[in-house]
């Protein structure tokens, strides 16, 4: 969120990522975000019609849910949410809404060629942050070769966690929510879940335990 | 005779059936959809159906990309799709030669 940016100022990669409709069905992220201000009215059809531009949807609306909380809690504390921390996560978000690679779903009839978008199961993980009170998931990437069933595959996420969250706990829960989250819905072999903790925000956000 | 268009509403019938699919994606990329469904509100023509279908020697090569409800694990979603569209095609001897089924997002 940086839209003041004086025009000299040189452009970051989240911005640049935030404006390039290459990366989403042809919308940026400024777009999906000016569509999810209007209540997704009237309706797009090119946007509704993208798994890309779903994904990214769901994650822009998890993360307005926390920055509004954020906000609120940091009205009485601090001047302003800190915006770099906003589009680290947009970056993030546009990136890992893409498609990208095909993972494999496994069925014994050759005839059957069954998938999921690498685009959902990153999504998957995001969900899974949802699932721990504190935790917001910035960057997340799948580590291995997913287009061979049966490889081992380890996921890697950075994410931001609340002041005063204990992180190892925090940690653990995320690890066991995405590995629960992705045994559920996916094929995959997961040899690991590495986490790291590069950012901490306002108490408030999510209900934190302290 | 049964046409490409019968062919691919009944596959469309039968998948968004399924409990736990939520949505078919159109096949054709975002921009070529958008055309397409712009040209048949001009034309007054039926929008194209978001299913493809080959023939091939070996039979209909057919592919769809699907969202699949969140309560549903997606893989067994996934086969479970597969297996009822052969189903679907055995019962009325239409010879199937692959069925690509993606899955695009868990809504």
């Amino acid at each position: 969120m940086n839209d003041s940016q004086n025009d000299s100022e040189p452009a970051t990669d989240a911005d640049r990522t935030r404006r390039d409709p290459a990366e989403l069905d042809g919308h940026t992220l400024d777009e999906l975000s000016d569509y999810l201000d209007a209540g997704r009215a009237p309706a797009d059809a090119s946007i509704d019609s993208s798994p890309s531009c779903q994904i990214a949807l769901t994650s822009l609306e998890r993360l307005y849910r926390l920055s509004d909380t954020l906000l609120e809690a940091q009205a009485s504390t601090e001047p302003d949410l800190d915006e770099s921390w906003v589009a680290g996560i947009l970056h993030n978000i546009s990136r890992d809404s893409r498609a990208g690679r095909t993972i494999p779903v496994t069925h014994p009839d050759p005839a059957a060629e069954l998938a999921i978008t690498e685009g959902t199961v990153r999504g998957l993980v995001r969900a899974a942050g949802d699932m721990v009170e504190g935790l917001l998931v910035g960057r997340c990437r799948l580590d291995g070769d997913v287009t061979t069933p049966g490889a081992p595959i380890t996921i890697s996420v950075d994410a931001s966690i609340g002041w005063g969250t204990s992180i190892p706990d925090a940690a653990d829960r995320l690890r066991e929510a995405i590995y629960g989250i992705l045994i559920r819905h996916t094929d995959l072999t997961i040899a690991g879940v590495d986490i790291t903790v590069d950012d901490v925000h306002n108490p408030a956000a999510k209900g934190s335990s302290r | 005779m049964t046409t490409t268009t019968d062919l691919q509403q009944e596959i469309l019938n039968v998948t968004t059936a399924i409990p736990g699919v939520a949505t078919v994606y159109p096949a054709a990329p975002a921009a070529q959809t958008i055309l397409e469904n712009v040209v048949s509100v001009i034309t007054q023509q039926p929008a194209p159906l978001p299913i493809s279908i080959t023939e091939t020697d070996g039979g209909i090569a057919v592919a769809l990309t699907i969202g699949a409800a969140t309560n549903t694990p997606a893989a067994d979603l996934c086969r479970l799709v597969y297996d009822t569209l052969v189903d679907h095609f055995r019962q009325n001897s239409q010879p199937v030669a692959s069925i690509r089924i993606l899955i695009a997002n868990i809504e």
